[in-house]
Parts: C-alpha cells; structure tokens; sequence
C-alpha cells in the first residue's frame, strides 16, 4: 500500500531488532527521573505513531514489529506511571533486566493431578478416593470420588481416577465369580 | 477496504451507525425505525424473524421466539448467572457440549453465536437495502466489562454473518468517542453506561485527539432486564394473591407480564402512577376470563429496585479507586443505555458524582455512533454522497406500539421513551482524515539509543504534541456538533484497557496472576512453565479470569494444553509460555520450547465458545442462504 514512509519503516525494524535490549526509559525517550506528566506526554507522543492503528497500511513484517513494539510501549508506560512497580523496576534494572517481572523470574509448576482440582472440597474428596484404593477399600474409592465429581466436573485428573476405580472394580467382580 | 459500519449490539435493541457525507449518523430500517429489538424468532412457516418483526411474535409465539440472548453468549450453563435466570425464559434453553447452552426453537439447535449472528445478518441486510451497497466490514461493540470467551463469541457471531470486524470495541469507549470526537478536548470523563443486561462505568480521559481509558469496572449481569424481572414479580405476586393461580405456570401469560412489565418500567421514567390491565390473562373456575389490573407507582418500583442502582453506585466508587482519582477531579459525566431513563438512576448518579450529566446524547444510539466513528477513522472510508441518505422516519405511531398498546390496554397515552427521530448525525471535518496520519518526512532521532550507544537517553523518536493550541473553547455547552478540525487531528485513537486481570492455576488452588486488570491493550507476558513428573509429556494450564488469590473465585476460561514433550526428569524442561490480549482484548496463547526455541504444540481450549470447525461450518451455512 502506498502512502507509507519507507525511513519510517525502516526504523521500525531496527527498533524492533534491539526492543529486548531497550529499556523503558530509552523506549519512551524519558530521562530515569522524569515524572509522570512528562512520562505521558512522551508516551502519546510515541503511541501517535506506533499504534496498530495508526499503521494499517503497513506490510506484514513492519505490522507485526510495530504491535510488538506497542506491546512493549504500552509495559513501559504502565510499570513507569506505578510508583512501587517503577521502584522494582529500576532495581532491576541495576540488574540488567530490561523488562518488569512481576515477581522475579519464577518458574512454576503446575500441578500434580489433584493440584489440576480448583474446589477444595473436590480436593479433598479426591485425595481421600485415591487413599482407599491404594488401601483396597473400592466402595469407599468409589463413593469418594463421585462426591468429587459432583464437587468439579469436566476434570481429567478425576475422570481418570474414575476408571481406574471402575477397572478395579470389575476385576475383582471378575475374580468372585 | 471498504465502508464499514458501527454495530452496538445490544440485550434489548441494536443500533447500527455509519459515516456519510462527513456525518456519523443511525442507519434506518425500511420504515425509519432507528433501533432495532435484538429478538429473533423461528415463524411457523420456517421463515427466521429478527428484529421487530420478530419482537412483535414474542408474545404470540414465546418459545419460538429468542430475546435477550447477549445475557446468555459466551456463559457456561453450569455458571451462577445462568442458573440463575434460565428459568426466566420461555424458550428452551439447555446444555449443549461442553456445558455451552444451547436454545432449542422449532426442532432446531442452536448456539448463542449462531442466535447473535442471526440478529447481525438482519441487520447487514437492513444496510443493504437502506444504503444500496453490501456491507462487509464492522466494528462492532461489546460490553466493557465482558470477558475473553463473551468477546471471542462476539467476533465469531459477526463472522458467522459475514462481516470482517475490524475491531471489537468497548461500548463505553465508543460513547466516549461519539462525545468527544474532534472536539480537541482535554479533560477526564466518566461513561456511566447502564443498559439492558450489562452495566459498565469507564473513566476516560480525553488529550485532543487521544482518548486514554484510566480504568473500567462493572457487572455483566446487571441491567434493565433485572428491573423488569423485579415488576414481573411484583405482578405474579400480586395475581396470585388474588386469584389463587400462578401466573408462571402459562408461558404465554408471562410473556405479556414480561411485555407490559417492561412497558411499566419506561413509562414510569415519565409518569408518578401507571396502571395496567391485562385482559383474558388466565380463566377461573368454569373458564371465566380473568383480567389482570396492575397498578404501581414510580415510588414502590424505585423502592424495589433500589439495591440494585446502589450495586451500581459501587462499582462507580470501584472504577475510580482504580483510576487513582476522585470524583472532583472529573470534567463531565455521560450517561449511555436506556436504562440511564430512569429517574432514581439520575438522581442516584447525580448524587454521587455531584454534577449534572451531560444530556445532549441519545442513550440508545451514541455506541452506535462510536462505533462508526470509529470504523472511519480504521478504514479512512465513508459512505460517498450520491447514496441515498436514510429516510426520514414517517411520524405517527409505529406498529409496534400499536400492537403493544392492544394487548396490554394501557389507560394512559405513553409519553414516549422512544428515542427522539431528530438526525442527530454528527459533523465530521470538512478534510477527511488519511489511514494513518501523515507521516513527518524524517523521523526524529533515525536510530534507537542502544545502537548509538549514546550515554544519555534520545528525545522522544516522534514529537507529535506540537501544536496544543485549542480550538474549542473548553466549555462550549450543549455542543454535540464537531468542529472542523484538521485531516491529522480528526484520526483519533483509542487508547483502552483490559477489564480483568488474567491468572493461572497453580498449586494448592493459588491464581498467579500474569496480566493485571485494567493493564493497557495490547498487552504481553509470559511465564516459565516446567514438568512437575519425571518423563511428563504433557502439560495442562487453567486459565482464570479475576482478581482473587483463590482460583474458584475466579472465572475459568478455560485450559492450554502444551503436548509433545521430550520425556525428562521433572523440572528439567521449561516452556515459555506467552499470554497476549490483543486489541480486540481477546486472548492469544502461545509457548516456546526454552530448550530448543522451537514452538511448542499448543492446544487452547476455551470454554463457552464454539471450535473452528464448528465455527467454518456455521460460517458455510450462513453464507448459503
């Protein structure tokens, strides 16, 4: 599409390039103490030109850099406009870290099954099922479990138990006979 | 890309806008109605009705015939809200797969997106006829407050109709957009915007032609209808006092209390006392026609509903705690949605942001205009000049009052509610803005600092602020009209925000939250997620929605599946895991392998919505007919 300056373009890209090195400050063109007012005004500023919206008619590449820079833009001006969000920042910054985590650069685990269960009652019920089929009480299992089911539905890792509990069941139906 | 038009789609009625000959202005029906109802209904003789036509058989056909379904898109029918008033509608309304619900009208089955999209073909054929060109191209209006899965549904209803959007847009932000477009003003608005089903309160603030949303709070179940439901009630209650008999137990019955009930609620906006007499609305002992007289004033009704405006009040309190200010520090106050019609609502309103709302905007149309506007300023098109411009609307009474006013009998000619038929079409400036604005010659610093290597922070890379001078003056009361303004000024942006925080689940039943509510669009983060088994293939991550530190007092999303990891002790593989909410505030999932840097197979399922087949066969078979 036409209408679109290519040094603008350009620029784009290269930013885009080194966005991860850029920190905050150096993206909305703010001085480490600049305060509020003037963090806005370079931010609308900035946002004039590097909002998706405002470049409709850019190709493929140059759009997807623009909205990661935006991205990143918006992250700026929100962390820089927070005091204690902006205190952790620049701490972080001494660091070296250009972006705001949140709280540190955590890796979480999610989840063994019963840790997939949102409603603590189910949770609970679960552990309890899974108990008494470890200890062979199968009835028990079984009516834990249902409880569980009612509690949350729609669960893998209840569903999963379910059978188990059912296979278990059938063999040793299978074995009476 | 061609015109596109504004589409607020509502729980009560609709309102399509678009932009022709440097105006905003309402799309008419074929007989000058400018709102249409959002009713659908399945005629025996399997023609599809929407809009009046369809709201016109509500009464005789109540299982047929589907309203208010924006309360129920993109809910899972386990949730509270829908145990809650699925037992409110005549229509059947069960769980479909996945827990979606699913209506059922005439032997068919139907999705929530598939109703909506019913409702946005009829309205994209009304455009063509009015207009006299197809329309492809919409952006289309959603509460501020929906969340993820009712936005995504959204976009999939219009698809189904053969629109591309071009944006999802919050209702309040087009309202305020409609208020303040061109005007170059600088001040801090609120929108209060109460309407059938929904209520939002968005703080906005307004830097010429940069409109920024501070914050947004609101209940997605909170709405006219519930008023309505409140005089329902009282009538049920009071029929069956007397005559021994519960008037629920006939659907067709209901469906004129529900009708007359809500005819009660507007004309109360006017009047202290209504009086209401239902004929033949049930038979006695050796079929005796009962009729049903029903007399409320504005005192009892303001006295039922009062809780609920207070609930609203709240959110309002909410809104601007999160926008760090306080309710002296606002410019001017918008009322939007009819519901805004109703005195206490006023006064309540007034009371707590002690100013007087500006008035000059129609409720039920300013979304729509927003939304046009906004259309405009993305596609740099308008309806050329030489179309017809919609027909004036014939004055007089229209059928659908005429029907409304037969069945219920009503003692008192209705001062009307309706929205006043004057073109309130806005100026847009005489230059057309260009898609995107002009571009200075030579952006100014050419190259980012860290390639310079420079020790001291660059100026900003494009000064755009030069120029503040006002045209306007600041106080120019009562002037909805726009001023000429120029090509660059007149392209505005939307600056808005997410309404909820987004978390995922971890251990113990904990929400960590990864994007904050009310965090700037679009908006970006990621986490490190790792196998909690040794020789774990798979992991699964539950998306919430909300505030809390507790996942069940959140709102599931629903799940990402990453499958195809490489088998290794547990902890060892890490994936990062990106969360986007784009611009549409829909979210986006994605997640690398941080070994390999390779994609990592991602499933995202989401609950409440429809899956692409699904979504491609729906599409077809619109498309069809």
């Amino acid at each position: 599409m036409s209408g679109r300056d290519p040094e603008f373009d350009a620029y784009v890209l290269k930013i885009h390039e080194v966005l991860d090195r850029l920190d905050y400050y150096r993206l909305l063109g703010v001085d480490r103490s600049a305060k509020i007012p003037e963090i806005k005004k370079a931010f609308f500023s900035i946002a004039g030109k590097f909002h998706p919206d405002r470049n409709r008619n850019a190709d493929e590449t140059v759009s997807l850099a623009i909205y990661n820079i935006f991205k990143r833009i918006n992250e700026a001006y929100r962390v820089l406009c927070d005091y204690e969000k902006r205190v952790l920042y620049d701490e972080g910054l001494e660091g070296g870290s250009t972006r705001f985590e949140h709280e540190g650069r955590r890796t979480m685990i999610p989840k063994t099954a019963e840790e997939t269960l949102t409603s603590r009652e189910a949770r609970q019920f679960y552990r309890q099922a899974l108990e008494a089929l470890k200890n062979g009480n199968l009835m028990q299992a079984d009516l834990h479990i249902k409880v569980a089911s009612k509690r949350e539905g729609d669960n893998k890792a209840i569903e999963e138990l379910m059978e188990k509990i059912n296979t278990a069941m059938a063999e040793k139906k299978k074995k009476k006979k | 890309m061609g015109i596109a038009v504004g589409i607020d789609l509502g729980t009560t009625n609709s309102c399509v806008a678009v932009v022709q000959a440097q105006r905003a202005r309402v799309v008419e029906d074929a007989t000058g109605k400018r709102i249409q109802p959002s009713v659908i209904s399945f005629h025996p003789g399997g023609a599809t009705l929407a809009g009046l036509k369809a709201k016109e058989r509500l009464v005789i056909d109540p299982k047929n015939t589907i309203y208010s379904f924006k309360r129920l898109l993109g809910r899972k029918i386990s949730s509270e809200e829908m145990q809650h008033i699925t037992g409110e509608f005549p229509y059947s309304v069960s769980e479909g797969p996945d827990g979606i619900p699913v209506i059922q009208a005439r032997g068919q089955e139907l999705s929530l997106p598939e109703v909506s999209a019913i409702m946005l073909k009829y309205l994209r054929e009304m455009c063509t006829e009015t207009l006299g060109v197809d329309i492809d191209e919409v952006v289309i209006t959603v509460p501020a407050n929906f969340n993820d899965v009712q936005r995504s549904s959204t976009k999939v209803a219009a698809r189904i109709a053969g629109f591309n959007v071009l944006r999802i847009l919050n209702e309040p932000t087009a309202a305020a957009l409609a208020y303040g477009f061109g005007g170059k003003l600088t001040e801090k608005i609120a929108v209060y915007d109460f309407g059938g089903g929904t209520f939002d309160i968005t703080i906005i603030e307004l830097m010429d032609d940069i409109f920024e949303v501070l914050s947004t709070a609101g209940e997605t179940f909170l709405g006219g209808d519930d008023f309505d439901e409140k005089i329902v009630e009282e009538m049920r209650r009071q029929f069956l006092f007397m005559h021994r008999y519960d008037l629920g137990e006939d659907p067709v019955a209901m469906q004129r209390v529900r009708t007359v009930a809500e005819r009660i609620k507007c004309q109360l906006s006017n009047l202290d006392e209504v009086e209401a007499t239902l004929r033949e609305i049930a038979y006695g002992p050796g079929g005796v026609a009962i009729d049903f007289s029903f007399k409320i004033t504005r005192a009892k009704f303001e006295s039922m509903i009062e809780a609920l405006v207070d609930k609203s009040i709240a959110t309002c309190q909410e809104s601007l705690k999160l926008a760090r200010l306080d309710v002296s520090s606002l410019d001017n106050l918008i009322l939007v949605g009819g519901s805004t019609r109703i005195p206490l609502v006023r006064r309540k309103v007034k009371e707590f942001f002690n100013r007087e709302p500006r008035t000059e905007i129609n409720p039920d149309e300013v979304v729509a205009i927003g939304a046009a506007i906004h259309a405009f300023s993305l596609t740099g098109e308008e309806l050329p000049e030489d179309l017809p411009v919609p027909v004036e609307p014939k004055s007089g009474m229209d059928s659908a009052q005429k029907i409304q006013k037969t069945i219920m009998g009503l003692p008192t000619p209705l001062k009307s509610d309706e929205p006043s038929h004057e073109d309130q079409g806005l100026d847009l400036p005489d230059v057309l803005p260009q898609a995107p604005p002009a571009i200075p010659k030579k952006p100014t610093p050419p190259a980012p600092p860290v390639i310079a290597m420079e020790p001291d922070p660059p100026a900003p890379p494009i000064d755009l602020v030069a120029g503040e001078d006002r045209i306007l003056p600041k106080d120019e009361k009562g002037s909805f009209s726009i001023p000429m303004v120029n090509a660059a000024a007149a392209s505005t942006l939307l600056l808005d925000v997410t309404p909820r925080g987004l978390g995922v689940a971890t251990a113990g039943g904990y929400c960590d939250q990864i994007i904050e509510r009310n965090a700037a669009i679009p908006v970006e983060q990621s986490r490190l997620f790792s196998t909690s088994t040794d020789n774990q293939i798979e992991v699964a991550i539950n998306i919430f929605q909300g505030e809390s530190r507790r996942v069940e007092q959140n709102t599931l999303l629903g799940q990402v599946q990453l499958s195809g990891i490489r088998p290794a002790q547990r902890g060892e593989v890490k994936i990062k895991v990106v969360f986007e909410i784009d611009t549409d505030g829909i979210l986006g999932v994605s997640a690398v392998n941080e070994e390999t840097g390779a994609a990592q197979d991602t499933r995202i399922q989401l609950l409440g919505g429809l899956n692409e087949d699904q979504v491609n066969a729906l599409v077809s078979k619109y498309s069809k007919s």
